[in-house]
């Protein structure tokens, strides 16, 4: 009864809103054109980096996982770097775009913390002004707002 | 002219279309006073929510609009069998009740400046507002067409979630069902901030955001499925449904 009269009282944008979920484009079928912003940094966090040549080698781990231990090696993370960057740079969805950029990041801040190895030509006061604007979002977890925290005032 | 029984190359035989909307008139026909009833009181339940809002944006005060409803229904509806005159290939209800009851508000407004409308006796429908509450002020400056077509949609609406969250339940996806009802519907209806998913994995005890990510995906191409099992009930043909859905979408999206 309640809901029934919250869609009843819905303006008709908002109302566009709710009945636009239920709309299935079929240029847009995929979960990837569906989700929200946070959903969209989960997805890529949720992606295999693929380590030595073998694709099913048990060392593949998820980005989450790599950026989420704390014995990740230069190496991986390079190639976390490397993956978020070009995703980045070929992605035609803001959202997609935004999110490989912070992974981007998250890696060089990971860099920074637990190795001292700065893996890019940025300078550090750039890299600071990168990591204290990505860790305001509300999107981003807690855990890697505080990495980049970390990462300014080492 | 399309015909009932025409075969298409792609919708294949339309006669196995038969939405439960048009059984539902139909059954208007049918010998049984009961069972006559229970159809009308079902497409009643359907529709004089619209047809009510219509006629607030029309201008009339609460009261007209309700005497007016109930005489729509009865007099229009009823006694004049607007429903079994329709035929399934002329179009789509809706709309055609629309067009009736534009026609029932002039024929109304001739009869009520000649001093000649009598209320009418027999069947009163009850119209329980306390269901929808006062009428909203917001989008007072829609039309009244655009007002009917909205308060459909919202009882599809309803009627999507509604059945969305009874299936979850029954196929033990009441944690999907909720993280999707927070992070999607509830922003909508309460017009506020979307929670996070990491908020949401806390609150619903989901183990990291990839699996709440993907529990919304999940729920979200179910409540497309159940919107077109809504639609479906109210046109001719499998084409149509995502018509329907592109059309209404587009009547609420006007500015």
């Amino acid at each position: 009864m309640q809901e029934e009269k919250q869609l009843f009282r819905l303006n008709p944008e908002r109302l566009s809103h709710l009945w636009k979920v239920g709309i299935v484009n079929p240029s847009e079928g995929s979960a990837e054109q569906t989700e929200d912003r946070d959903q969209c940094f989960a997805r890529l966090l949720s992606e295999k980096i693929l380590i030595g040549s073998d694709p099913d080698t048990t060392a593949n781990r998820s980005i989450r996982e790599y950026l989420t231990c704390s014995s990740t090696g230069m190496e991986i993370l390079v190639k976390i770097r490397d993956w978020a960057k070009e995703l980045s740079r070929k992605s035609d969805n803001l959202m997609e775009h935004d999110a490989a950029n912070t992974i981007y990041f998250l890696a060089i801040a990971y860099g920074i913390v637990f190795h001292k190895n700065k893996a890019t030509k940025y300078s550090q006061d750039e890299l600071n002004q990168a990591f204290n604007r990505i860790a305001k979002e509300k999107w981003i977890p807690d855990s890697y707002q505080q990495l980049l925290r970390r990462a300014v005032v080492s | 002219m399309k015909r009932r029984d025409d075969h298409t190359s792609m919708g294949g035989n339309q006669h196995a279309f038969d939405s439960t909307h048009w059984s539902l008139i139909r059954q208007l026909d049918c010998p049984d006073k009961n069972q006559r009833d229970e159809a009308a009181n079902k497409i009643f339940v359907q529709y004089w929510k619209p047809v009510y809002c219509y006629l607030r944006r029309k201008g009339y005060s609460n009261d007209q609009a309700k005497d007016m409803t109930q005489g729509f229904f009865c007099d229009v509806f009823i006694h004049r069998q607007l429903a079994q005159r329709v035929r399934q290939n002329q179009g789509r209800f809706r709309i055609y009740l629309l067009k009736a009851l534009d026609r029932y508000v002039i024929d109304w407004h001739h009869k009520e400046t000649a001093g000649k409308r009598s209320p009418k006796k027999g069947v009163l429908l009850d119209l329980d507002l306390s269901e929808i509450g006062d009428l909203p002020d917001e989008g007072l400056e829609q039309t009244p067409e655009r007002a009917f077509q909205s308060v459909w949609a919202s009882g599809i609406l309803h009627q999507v979630l509604g059945n969305l969250k009874k299936a979850a339940s029954e196929d033990g996806l009441s944690v999907h069902w909720n993280v999707f009802y927070a992070k999607v519907v509830e922003p909508i209806l309460n017009e506020s901030e979307s929670p996070s998913l990491v908020e949401l994995c806390s609150l619903y005890g989901v183990q990291n955001e990839t699996i709440a990510s993907n529990m919304i995906v999940t729920m979200k191409r179910k409540f497309q499925a159940q919107m077109r099992q809504c639609i479906r009930q109210y046109v001719d043909s499998e084409p149509e449904v995502d018509q329907e859905i592109g059309e209404i979408f587009q009547i609420l999206s006007k500015g």
